[in-house]
């Protein structure tokens, strides 16, 4: 009988972290270009992110025009002559934890993880990857990513004279506190 | 040739101001425009999950005012202040992120605020239209 309800528990727990997704509306994505000229950053804390832990499954998005930079005059290059986001106001991630028993969200700790997808930008798709550390613990799990992408990967174009000061390395970091999905 | 030099320092001095005022220049924010337009953070949603294309391409960078229930406030990475707006879609929500140095509304969520900002556009895993460089408009406390 013992065994049973045991048995019983445990089908639940199970089932219950089956359905477990956690999200945020306000995680930070910034971006950094360091040239011999100058460093630029910009930083978006109204990244938009799901992730399912049965699955491993990933979701991000971002709106380009919720990047501020320290500058204005920046901003404005960027909007209109790089992202052209009139035209892509958004861009998104499609991925997973490659191995997703990496991360136990039911046991407080802190994991890493090789996260695995396909980033959209400005009109362009293409695969992406990244090592990420989740922090588990609080009813919350705490993410932490740092990526490479390239500019003229994603047909961003500099032009000649900026070429000193623009990276076309770009690097991207990931910062959020994701809490459970309740629904 | 005195005359050159002399004209020639004067363009080095117009290309410096320019180049200085272009680097200063601050950021654009809703606190020094009118609203394009005035709607509820529910009307606004629904134009988006409507017809997100028109909407974006009529919205974009506008001032738009926005009157709504606070779902929360509460403070970004970067330190401004952020109202969280409800709509009647439930995990749908209208934000805005305050410009900076703007004071946050000392309201409750559930109190009734009207809101300006610049918009960004719709992010649709949740579904939730996000303006910033905002400011509060009105408050009314319970």
């Amino acid at each position: 009988m013992k065994k049973t309800i045991l048995i019983g528990v445990l089908v639940a727990a199970a089932a219950c972290a089956n359905a477990q997704k956690f999200f945020t509306k306000d995680g930070s994505t910034r971006f950094f270009s360091d040239s011999k000229v100058e460093k630029i950053e910009a930083t978006n804390n109204k990244t938009t992110i799901v992730y399912d832990a049965q699955s491993g499954a990933i979701e991000l998005s971002v709106l380009i025009k919720g990047f501020v930079f320290e500058n204005a005059f920046m901003g404005e290059h960027f909007n209109e002559n790089y992202m052209e986001s009139d035209k892509f106001p958004k861009a998104n991630f499609k991925g997973k934890i490659e191995n997703p028993s990496a991360v136990n969200v039911n046991v407080a700790g802190t994991y890493k993880a090789k996260v695995i997808g396909d980033l959209t930008m400005h009109g362009v798709t293409k695969p992406v990857s990244s090592e990420a550390t989740f922090v588990v613990g609080g009813g919350k799990i705490e993410t932490n990513a740092k990526f490479n992408v390239k500019a003229s990967d994603y047909d961003v174009k500099i032009p000649g004279d900026k070429v000193d000061s623009i990276s076309n390395v770009i690097e991207v970091t990931s910062k959020s506190s994701l809490t459970e999905l309740k629904k | 040739m005195k005359k050159i030099l002399f004209i020639l320092l004067i363009l080095g001095l117009i290309t410096a101001g320019v180049g200085a005022y272009l680097w200063n220049k601050p950021h654009r924010t809703a606190d020094d425009e009118k609203p394009f337009a005035s709607l509820t953070a529910n009307q606004l949603l629904t134009e988006f999950t409507t017809d997100e294309p028109t909407t974006w391409a009529k919205y974009k960078d506008k001032v738009i005012q926005i009157s709504g229930e606070v779902e929360s406030i509460s403070v970004d990475a970067s330190g401004n202040t952020q109202v969280v707006m409800k709509t009647e879609t439930e995990m749908s929500t209208v934000s805005v992120t305050l410009m900076e140095g703007a004071t946050a509304p000392d309201v409750n969520a559930g109190t009734m605020i009207d809101v300006k900002g610049i918009c960004n556009g719709f992010d649709d895993i949740f579904g939730e239209v996000q303006l910033n460089q905002g400011v509060v408009v009105t408050k009314s406390k319970d």
